[in-house]
């Protein structure tokens, strides 16, 4: 594959480097605090990547697309380097939602419900940020990921397929548990702060 | 709840991360155009994504871009 990239020398390497790849920095910070769930871990796989990022500039296309490839490194070296010896701590399972794939969980349908109006996100607003942040958190690795690929990134299935390396079809489908897990861990927190009426109770799921 | 308010809930996904096909994007568009529920319930499920995106973005610390360009740039 023909680039131009190998034509640069170490210190043009650096200067493209530094001015197209690093302003990405917060944005992969954010994206490693998010898989790592620490920011002693995020800052070293950030690092990480980055050091490999830079390390592989060279295979870069030059005019395609540098933040979608940017992530691929971070996300496969968290896959490959961070995930396993992390602990993992209170996991959800994106999978409680319904045991018959029917009775989704719907936190619209669940706040109108409760509220007995349609249902506002101005509700979710209140919620102080760490809770939002510990409901995605709290989903399993796969599912947490995409969620915040497409959620917070916007980046398109076909782009989260290649960064995640997986098929489309799978992307999908760990959206769409993924978003229901996260919605209902957000119902919770809403409802254990009294931002929506306590008038279901336990057990009301389904 | 019609044959069109399923349709939106079936492709709700699809719908909002823009991946539907154009023809599927207009029926849907059109539908939430005379659907006050389903109005809602789609500019609900926007507005979640909206405060996810919001609420779940960090700043790298202070110091780590120095740190990644003088280690990883300058070899440091």
């Amino acid at each position: 594959m023909p680039t131009v990239r190998q034509q640069l020398t170490d210190d043009e390497r650096r200067d493209v480097f530094a001015r197209d790849a690093l302003p990405y920095l917060d944005q992969l910070y954010s994206a490693a605090l998010r898989y790592t769930r620490n920011p002693t871990d995020a800052e070293d796989l950030v690092q990480e990547a980055m050091a490999k990022a830079y390390g592989a500039f060279h295979q870069f296309e030059p005019g395609t697309n540098l933040r979608a490839w940017l992530y691929r490194i971070l996300t496969n070296t968290y896959i490959n380097s961070y995930r396993k010896q992390q602990r993992r701590p209170t996991e959800v399972s994106a999978d409680t939602d319904s045991t018959d794939g029917t009775g989704e969980f719907s936190l619209y349908d669940r706040i109108a419900e409760a509220t007995q109006a349609p249902a506002e996100a101005e509700v979710l607003r209140r919620l102080p940020d760490d809770e939002v942040k510990q409901a995605l958190a709290d989903l399993p690795d796969q599912f947490r990921m995409a969620v915040y690929l497409a959620d917070v990134e916007g980046f398109s299935y076909a782009e989260i397929a290649e960064i995640m390396n997986t098929p489309i079809g799978t992307v999908m489908s760990r959206l769409h548990r993924g978003r229901a897990a996260l919605q209902r861990a957000l119902y919770e927190y809403a409802r254990q702060r009294g931002l929506v009426p306590d008038n279901k109770g336990d057990g009301a799921d389904g | 709840m019609d044959d069109g308010c399923r349709q939106v809930l079936r492709e709700l996904q699809l719908f909002l991360d823009g991946e539907g096909a154009q023809e599927l994007e207009a029926i849907i568009v059109r539908h939430l155009d005379s659907c006050g529920p389903c109005h809602d319930r789609v500019e609900f499920q926007r507005e979640v994504r909206t405060l996810i995106a919001e609420k779940c973005t960090d700043c790298a610390p202070p110091g780590l871009m120095e740190r990644i360009r003088a280690r990883i740039l300058h070899g440091g």
